[in-house]
């Protein structure tokens, strides 16, 4: 189908007026996020080039199933079948071999080995997790609300989110975000269970949302008018700036095609670090900027936005990335902010607080939009008031009952901390939520993590993307419960909403604390003297110690950290990664350094010897 | 008499609806479709794709013509 201009025409004056409705309601307080018309924004699709595509893609179905070895896929899923089946039965003997209190509490309470769930050489699961009859019916509810939520963000503008699926790898790890739901939830039940979901909700909300402007604004779809209002920054660069340009929408350029993916699915940035590898690029370079880089390389970020901001952090390997990205996009117009490293010097405030008003500025020129105080303001008085129920979480954790304890919860927090920056009016209710639920379960004494919960443990350095549920199969196999994760343990500080140039101030100082920023190049008393303090504040009983093999910063620290954490007689388990690459430490290989610990130094048995030794290596 | 007879068939098709949307999540079944049918017909589909080579490329051409393309 071609539209004509007219018909276009129309279209646009249709999406001005809805625009300016949604002004009106703004200054109201009414306002919806994001912007509806930010999702309306359509102007010049090639609708010939999407028929052509779509042709293609018919035409690439047509040729597969003509040339597909019918006989051997039927005779695969038929003996996935007999697998399945068998497994079945195997579950159907040992519940008949039960006693009938013992069904029964398999019955309320759930499974309680989960290793099972698993099948050599497979992507998915055997089957989804018996949590008991009331948390598997809540579950599949948040299933069922987490595909719905999917399919109706996605529905807001199909084509060209179809037209990106069908052009990005990247986009098709993001069907198993629902797979990556249960992998952080496994194990959890009751009230643990509920705050995980409604967590994990908000940020695949917003990765659903921004997906779609992503395929919105690239030029293979037609760079609609919305991209004059996209700000792209780098994807480690906080969110708040956009705060003072509510008529903007800032995207994290990389977070959707390399950093929240490489969550997702573990196998997703191996084509970048090899194409990037063979660029030239030493392959002992961190990860998160070699696969930025690689990404440009094999073209697997689209060409979008009206400029980028790029950035110094968390580290000198961002400034490379940054240099790809202007080599790659010449035409877009990038501001880079590059902060002090040595933010606790106060005199360097100041640097930083100019350079965001460069920013500002910067924006304010490319863009045309206006810097507005107020929209700042209330965004910040929102953010406060997130920090504040973080910090709430933290007390709870501190004590002998802690209740948020998982993957979900450090997810949500570094997303809400780096990228949200309150600026989604829907996660303060969120955030309302969680805590009552938390609070609620503490005065009820409640195990976050029923029968399991043996060893109060801790998390610093860098963690393995590829294995970011890692925490709850600490918890599911050793009753390793971490109450914190060092990249959660930021800038807790009230942000100035009054004083503007206070307030510019303390911006600058929530920016330079950045997740990450803060202790792996803050120096060496704030990533080693730090993890004592925290240690004793959060009694901590086991450190889950990560290496990125490829993190100068943190390999500098190796040797100072082993001999102090003798000195202290701590558990400190060292566990290597290389942070988005699986192959170089498998998902196996950093569960069996904690195996062997727990085995040989604390003489311990697993609560679940199910999940001691299984192969994941495939799986998403 | 109708109106009960169409009640019970609504219940019904829910009933049913619901207990077909509990076998696809319990046993996984739209992680199945995904990783079984939807993965390996993508991944065909990506490696059919024309994309550009950076291996193809002269070193010294990397900067000028392969980056700016
Ligand atoms: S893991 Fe280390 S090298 Fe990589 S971005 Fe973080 S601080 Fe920098």
């Amino acid at each position: 189908m071609v539209l004509s201009t007219e018909l276009l025409g129309i279209r646009n004056a249709l999406a001005e007026k809805r625009e300016i409705k949604a002004k009106k309601a703004a200054a109201n307080g009414k306002a919806k996020f994001p912007n509806p018309a930010f999702f309306r924004a359509k102007d010049n699709i090639d609708w010939k080039a999407q028929g052509k595509n779509l042709m293609e893609v018919v035409g690439i179905c047509t040729e597969m199933f003509k040339e597909a070895d019918h006989k051997a896929f039927w005779k695969l899923q038929a003996e996935r079948c007999k697998d399945d089946l068998n497994r079945c039965i195997l579950e159907f003997k040992q519940a008949t071999q039960m006693s009938p209190e013992e069904l029964k509490d398999v019955f309320l309470n759930g499974e309680k080995t989960l290793g099972k769930l698993y099948r050599k050489g497979d992507m998915a699961t055997v089957r989804r997790e018996w949590k008991g009859a009331v948390d598997t019916a809540y579950d599949f509810k948040e299933w069922l609300k987490m595909w719905g939520m999917l399919l109706m963000t996605f529905s807001k503008d199909l084509v060209p989110a179809l037209n990106s699926a069908l052009y990005y790898r990247w986009m098709i790890s993001y069907f198993c975000c629902v797979g990556f739901m249960d992998k952080n939830t496994f194990g959890q039940k009751g009230s643990a269970l509920r705050m995980s979901h409604l967590m994990i909700y908000d940020i695949f909300r917003y990765v659903a949302e921004n997906l779609v402007f992503l395929a919105k604004c690239d030029k293979k779809n037609g760079n609609s008018v919305l991209n004059k209002k996209v700000v792209l920054f780098d994807e480690m660069t906080m969110g708040q700036i956009m705060a003072g340009f509510p008529d903007l929408v800032g995207i994290p350029y990389q977070l959707m095609p390399v950093f929240l993916v490489s969550e997702i699915d573990q196998l997703t940035c191996i084509p970048y670090i090899d194409a990037v590898e063979s660029f030239g690029l030493p392959a002992d370079t961190c990860p998160v900027p070699s696969s930025e880089c690689g990404a440009l390389v094999i073209d697997a970020l689209p060409h979008m936005g009206s400029c980028f901001i790029s950035s110094s952090m968390p580290c000198d390997g961002s400034v490379m990335a940054s240099e790809y990205m202007s080599r790659r996009f010449p035409d877009l117009p990038v501001y880079h902010l590059t902060f002090p490293v040595r933010y606790e010097y106060e005199e360097t405030t100041q640097d930083a607080v100019e350079d965001i008003k460069g920013c500002i500025k910067f924006v304010e020129e490319i863009t045309g939009a206006k810097w507005n105080w107020d929209a700042y303001f209330k965004q910040m008085k929102r953010f406060n008031e997130e920090t504040a129920y973080e910090l709430q979480k933290w007390e709870v954790n501190k004590t002998d009952y802690p209740q948020i304890i998982g993957p979900c919860y450090e997810l949500f927090r570094k997303w809400n901390y780096e990228m949200d920056g309150g600026a989604d009016p829907r996660t303060m209710r969120t955030f309302e939520k969680v805590n009552d639920i938390m609070m609620k379960a503490y005065e009820r004494r409640e195990e976050a993590w029923r029968g399991k919960m043996k060893y109060r443990g801790i998390v610093w350095s860098c963690p393995a993307h590829y294995y970011a549920n890692f925490s709850n199969w600490l918890a599911n196999c050793w009753g390793i419960d971490i109450l914190v994760e060092m990249e959660s343990l930021n800038f807790t500080k009230v942000l100035e909403t009054e004083d503007k140039e206070e307030a510019l101030m303390d911006l600058a100082r929530l920016y330079e604390r950045m997740v990450m920023r803060r202790h792996t190049n803050g120096g060496y008393h704030n990533v080693v003297d730090e993890l004592w303090r925290q240690v004793e504040d959060w009694r901590a009983e086991i450190i889950i110690m990560y290496q990125n093999v490829a993190c100068k910063n943190m390999a500098t620290l190796q040797g100072i950290l082993d001999d102090q954490c003798r000195d202290k007689n701590y558990h400190m388990i060292w566990i290597e990664h290389d942070l988005m690459d699986p192959r170089t430490v498998s998902r196996k290989n950093m569960r069996g350094k904690v195996n062997e610990y727990m085995r040989t130094v604390m003489r311990a048995e697993p609560i679940d010897p199910t999940l001691e030794e299984f192969d994941d290596e495939t799986a998403m | 008499m109708k109106a009960k007879k169409n009640i019970k068939r609504t219940v019904g098709a829910l009933a049913a609806a619901y207990a077909g949307l509990f076998c696809v999540f319990y046993f996984d079944l739209d992680g199945k479709l995904l990783y079984y049918v939807v993965e390996p017909f993508m991944k065909r589909h990506f490696d059919n794709m024309e994309r550009r080579d950076p291996h193809t490329v002269p070193y010294e051409q990397i900067d000028s013509e392969y980056m700016k393309k």
